[in-house]
C-alpha cells in the first residue's frame, strides 16, 4: 500500500507515493535519489542523516515521510545547486580541514546552517554543545567547530545587512 | 544499482549453540522474496586463510555461513534476497532456527592457545632494586567508522564475470578472497571501492557476508546488494582491541632498566580474519618501546571466545604495547621516588644509537625520543605544571600529570603506483593504496606534481578500483604516504628519465616500492583533573610532540593525529564493548556505546620534530595510528597520577567516572576538608636521585 505525499524538497515541489511506515531519509535516498544524506546509525545517535525541514535541522531517520506532508525540505544538494558554486558553510568546511571521510558532513553542515537562526554564540564552547548530536569519527572536530563558528558569523552578519 | 536485489542476513542469536535445522518455508513463501540460501546452497566455501606472522594451531577454517554449529551472537546463518530492503527484512524474521544451546566461552575463559608468540632475551631475572608491576586489559571496542560496511555485487552471465562495490582498505586482496570463494580468476573479479566513509582496521580484511553477496549475485544470476545497519556492524563487524596484560619492569639502583617480562593474552573471538594475529604479534615486538633494555621475557598467546572476530582496529598492538609499558614505566618512577621525565631520560635509546636494533629484533630506523621528551615538556612547561599540581592538590584537588612516550611501526612491504603522462601534458596516477578518509588523492597528486614539475591541478589520482589501479597491499599500518608515495616517486623519476631521453608521450610507467619499516614516535602530555565527588575526569590540557619523518602534507597530517587523538580519548575514557555471560552484547547502539562528541575533545597543543625516515625515497613516516598509541596512555597515567595517594589503585580503560569514584570511596578516607596535606611523592620529585620507595 502506499500513500501521495507532497513535499517541497530543495525549493522543488515534488509528489510522490510512499509506503506509510517509509523514513523520511529512505525517501530521498531511494526514491528521489538524493543520496548526499546519509545514514550512520539506526537509534537517532549520530546526526548524519541530519537535514532541514520547515529551517529546523531534523535526523531525518527517525521521521515517517508522511509527517512532513506539505513541509520544506532542504538536502546538501539543495546547498550548491546544479553544480553551482559552493554554499559558504561548504568552503569553510574545506579550508578548516573539518572532513576526512565526509559520510558525516552533510549532517554537520545541515546542523550548521539551523544553528544560524539558533541561539548559539559563535564561539567554540556553545558551537561544540551544539553540535552534540552529530557525530564525526574521523576528524576530531576541532575543523568543524572551526568552520562552523566562522560560518555563523559570516552567515549571520550577511543576514544583519540584507535589506527588509 | 537498478534491479539489484536486497539481501538480508538471518544472524544467530545465540553465542554458541549446535545448530540442528533452519525452516526457510515461511521465508520462501514470504511477498517478495526470490531465494533464501543456507550453507547448502554454496557448498563448502571457507573463509580465507590469515596471514601466517606468528604461529597458529588448530583448526581454523570458518564457514561463510553457519553450518552444525553457531559460533557467537549476529553470525550469518542464512540470507534472504527480495524485491525490496522491507521485504527481506519481513522475511528474514520468518526463518526458524532449531539449536540446542551449548556452553559459552567468554573472552579469555579459554586459556588454550591458537596463536603464540614469545621473546626471550638476554638474562630476565637479573637482581634489581625495584620492581614495577601492572595489571591492564584493554576492552574490545569498536572501530565505528561513520559509514557501516555496505556492498553490492553484479554478475556478468555473458562473460563469467562480477563486478562488486565494496568499501574496503584492500581491493586487491578482496578482489583475490572473492575470486578464491567463487573458483573465479582474478581477473574475472572488479573491485571498486569508491569514496568510502572511515575504516580504521574495520574494513582491512573480507567479511563472511561481502563473500556472499558475491556468491549469491552469482547464484541468481544477477545484482545483488546488502547494507549493514549499525547494530549488525557493533554486534557481528570486527572488533578492536581485546587483551589483557601482566608486566613487571625491573630497576637497578641507578634508575635503570633492568629487565621487562610481559605476559600478554589476546582474544581472537569466534573465527580468525586475515590480519586476525596482527595486534598480539605487533604488542611483543614492539615492547619495550623507545626504551633500552635488553632482558626480556614476553610470553603472549590468544585464544579464542564465542564472540564476534577482532581484527585490527587503529593501532592493532601497537596501542596496547605503549599502554603496558608507559604505565610501567611511570609507576617505578612513583616507586622509587624519581621524576617520571627523569626515569624516561636515562632509558632512552639515544639518537645516536640509531639504527637501533631492540631486542626483539626490530630495526627502528631514526628517531630522537630525548628531543621529543625535551619539547614536550617545554611546551608544557613541566617543571612549573608540577608546582602548580602540587598546590592545587594542597588545596584539595585531584590532579593528575601523565606522559606517554610511544614508537609507530609504520608498516613494510611493497606498493604500487602507476603514473602516465599524455602529450598534452595532462598526469592520471593509479596508486594501489585507496583512501577512506586520510586524504591520499591530495598527498599523492602532490608528490607526482613535485617530482614531474608539473602543477596539482594536472595530476588526475585514481584510486581503489582493480581495474584501473595497479594491484596494491593497500591501505593499512600507517604505510600509504611512505611506502604508497614512495612507489609514485619511483614511477616518476623513471617517467621523467624517460621523457628526457627522448622517449614520445604518451610514456606510463608502472612502479613497485617496498620498503623497510620507518619507525614514527612521539610524546603525549596530558593534565587531567578528577572531581572528588563525582569522579568525573576532565582533561585539562593535552600537549603533543610527533615526529613523523618528512611531511607531505601538513594539514592532512594534523588531521590524522587529530582523528587518532579523538579515538584515543574515546578508548581512554569512553569506550567498551560489554558482554554479558551468555555472550550478548549489551553495547550493541549508539545509546549504549560512547564515542567521543564535539563536546569531549579537548584543544590539543602541537610540537612536531622531524628526523627523516631513511627507508623510503620520501623519509616519511606514518602518522594515521599515533593518537590512539600514545593518548590512551598518557591519559592513564594521568589518572593514576591524580590518584596516586590511593595506593597505586589498578585502574582499567575505560576510565570512567564510575571506576575513578570506586576508587575514591575505596581508598583509605581522606581528610573531610580541603587542605589534604601533600604526601612527599606530589612535590616535584628531586632529579638525579633515586630513593627507594619509602611504601
Amino acid at each position: 500500500m502506499t500513500v501521495a505525499l507532497q513535499l517541497q524538497v530543495n525549493e522543488r515541489d515534488v509528489q510522490i507515493d510512499v509506503a506509510p511506515e517509509t523514513l523520511l531519509v529512505d525517501v530521498l535516498r531511494d526514491q528521489l535519489g538524493l543520496t548526499g544524506t546519509h545514514t550512520g546509525c539506526d537509534t537517532a545517535q549520530c546526526g548524519a542523516c541530519t537535514m532541514l525541514v520547515d529551517g529546523r535541522a531534523v535526523k531525518s531517520c527517525n521521521r515517517l515521510a508522511l509527517q512532513c506532508a506539505g513541509q520544506a525540505v532542504r538536502t546538501i544538494e539543495g546547498l550548491a545547486p546544479d553544480g553551482g558554486r559552493w554554499h559558504i558553510l561548504q568552503e569553510l568546511f574545506s579550508r578548516h580541514h573539518a572532513l576526512q571521510c565526509g559520510y558525516c558532513t552533510p549532517g554537520f553542515v545541515l546542523r550548521a546552517l539551523a544553528m544560524v537562526d539558533e541561539d548559539v554564540a559563535a564561539e567554540p564552547a556553545a558551537v561544540r554543545r551544539a553540535l552534540s548530536g552529530n557525530l564525526c569519527r574521523c576528524a576530531g572536530y576541532e575543523g568543524i567547530v572551526n568552520a562552523v563558528c566562522e560560518g555563523l558569523r559570516i552567515l549571520r552578519g550577511a543576514a544583519a545587512q540584507a535589506p527588509k | 544499482m537498478p534491479g539489484a536485489l536486497h539481501l538480508m542476513f538471518v544472524r544467530s542469536e545465540q553465542a554458541h549453540a549446535t545448530l540442528l535445522h533452519v525452516d526457510c518455508a515461511a521465508a520462501r513463501a514470504a511477498s517478495g522474496v526470490v531465494a533464501v540460501f543456507t550453507a547448502a546452497a554454496f557448498g563448502p566455501v571457507f573463509m580465507p586463510a590469515i596471514n601466517p606472522l606468528l604461529d597458529v594451531s588448530g583448526d581454523l577454517r570458518s564457514p561463510l555461513l553457519a553450518s552444525g554449529e553457531l559460533c557467537y551472537v549476529g553470525q550469518p546463518v542464512a540470507l534472504v534476497l527480495a524485491h525490496s530492503r522491507s521485504a527481506a527484512q519481513v522475511a528474514a524474521a520468518l526463518v526458524v532456527l532449531d539449536t540446542t544451546p551449548l556452553p559459552v566461552a567468554l573472552d579469555f575463559a579459554d586459556t588454550a592457545a591458537t596463536t603464540r608468540v614469545s621473546f626471550q632475551c638476554g638474562t630476565p631475572a637479573e637482581p634489581a632494586a625495584h620492581r614495577a608491576r601492572v595489571n591492564l586489559r584493554s576492552p574490545r571496542v569498536a572501530a565505528m567508522a561513520m559509514e557501516p560496511r555496505a556492498c553490492c555485487a553484479s554478475w556478468d552471465a555473458a562473460n563469467a564475470a562480477l563486478t562488486v562495490w565494496l568499501g574496503t582498505q584492500t581491493p586487491a586482496r578482496a578482489q583475490a578472497d572473492i575470486a578464491h570463494a567463487l573458483g573465479l580468476t582474478i581477473e574475472k573479479v572488479r573491485v571498486i571501492s569508491p569514496d568510502v566513509g572511515g575504516a580504521f582496521g574495520f574494513k582491512a580484511s573480507v567479511y563472511p557476508e561481502e563473500l556472499l553477496v558475491a556468491l549469491a549475485a552469482r547464484q541468481v544470476q544477477g545484482s545483488v546488494r546488502w547494507q549493514s545497519s549499525r547494530s549488525d556492524d557493533f554486534v557481528s563487524g570486527m572488533h578492536g582491541r581485546g587483551s589483557r596484560m601482566q608486566g613487571e619492569l625491573a630497576l637497578d639502583e641507578a634508575g635503570r632498566f633492568v629487565s621487562l617480562q610481559a605476559r600478554l593474552h589476546f582474544t581472537h573471538g569466534a573465527w580468525l580474519p586475515y590480519s586476525a594475529v596482527v595486534p598480539l604479534r605487533n604488542a611483543a615486538r614492539i615492547l619495550p618501546g623507545p626504551y633500552v633494555l635488553r632482558n626480556l621475557d614476553i610470553q603472549g598467546h590468544a585464544s579464542r571466545s564465542n564472540l564476534a572476530p577482532v581484527n585490527i582496529y587503529r593501532g592493532a598492538g601497537r596501542p596496547e604495547a605503549a599502554l603496558l609499558m608507559e604505565t610501567l614505566v611511570e609507576q617505578a618512577a612513583r616507586q622509587g621516588g624519581i621524576d617520571v621525565v627523569e626515569l624516561r631520560r636515562r632509558n632512552l635509546v639515544p639518537a645516536a644509537s640509531m639504527p637501533w636494533r631492540s631486542a626483539t629484533g626490530e630495526t627502528l630506523d631514526s628517531g630522537d625520543y630525548a628531543q621529543l621528551l625535551d619539547r614536550a615538556c617545554a611546551r608544557f612547561g613541566y617543571t612549573a605544571e608540577r608546582a602548580q599540581q602540587a598546590q592545587r592538590e594542597a588545596a584539595g584537588e585531584l590532579i593528575g600529570i601523565g606522559l606517554a612516550l610511544y614508537v609507530e611501526p609504520c608498516g613494510q612491504g611493497f606498493e604500487a603506483a602507476r603514473v602516465s603522462m599524455q602529450p598534452d601534458g595532462q598526469v592520471s596516477l593509479a596508486s594501489g593504496a585507496p583512501a577512506q578518509g586520510q586524504g591520499h588523492a591530495t598527498t599523492f597528486a602532490q608528490i607526482a606534481a613535485h617530482e614531474l614539475g608539473c602543477a596539482e591541478g594536472a595530476v588526475a589520482v585514481l584510486l581503489g578500483d582493480t581495474a584501473l589501479c595497479p594491484p596494491g597491499v593497500g591501505a593499512l599500518a600507517s604505510r600509504s604516504t611512505a611506502i604508497g608515495g614512495s612507489a609514485i616517486v619511483q614511477a616518476c623519476r623513471e617517467l621523467r628519465a624517460r621523457v628526457q631521453a627522448g622517449e614520445a608521450l604518451p610514456v606510463t610507467v608502472e612502479a613497485r616500492f617496498t620498503a623497510a619499516e620507518a619507525w614514527a614516535a612521539g610524546c603525549v602530555i596530558v593534565r587531567l583533573r578528577i572531581d572528588a565527588q563525582t569522579g568525573e575526569p576532565h582533561i585539562e590540557r593535552v600537549v603533543w610532540a610527533d615526529d613523523a619523518g618528512h611531511i607531505i602534507n601538513p594539514t592532512l597530517a594534523k588531521g590524522q593525529l587529530l582523528g587518532g587523538a579523538a579515538q584515543g580519548l574515546g578508548q581512554a575514557l569512553m569506550e567498551a564493548l560489554v558482554h554479558d555471560d551468555a555472550g550478548q552484547l549489551l553495547t550493541g547502539s549508539l545509546m549504549d556505546y560512547a564515542v567521543p562528541r564535539a563536546q569531549d575533545m579537548p584543544a590539543i597543543e602541537f610540537e612536531s620534530i622531524v628526523t627523516p625516515s631513511p627507508n623510503n625515497l620520501l623519509g616519511a613516516k606514518g602518522v594515521g595510528e599515533a593518537g590512539c598509541i600514545g593518548v590512551p596512555a598518557a591519559i592513564m597515567n594521568a589518572a593514576r597520577d591524580a590518584l596516586r595517594h590511593c595506593g597505586e589503585p589498578e585502574l582499567q580503560l575505560p576510565l570512567t567516572a564510575e571506576q575513578l569514584w570506586r576508587v575514591l570511596r575505596m581508598s583509605a578516607p581522606r581528610p573531610a576538608k580541603a587542605g589534604r596535606p601533600p604526601r612527599g611523592s606530589s612535590k616535584v620529585a628531586k632529579p638525579h636521585l633515586l630513593v627507594k620507595s619509602q611504601a
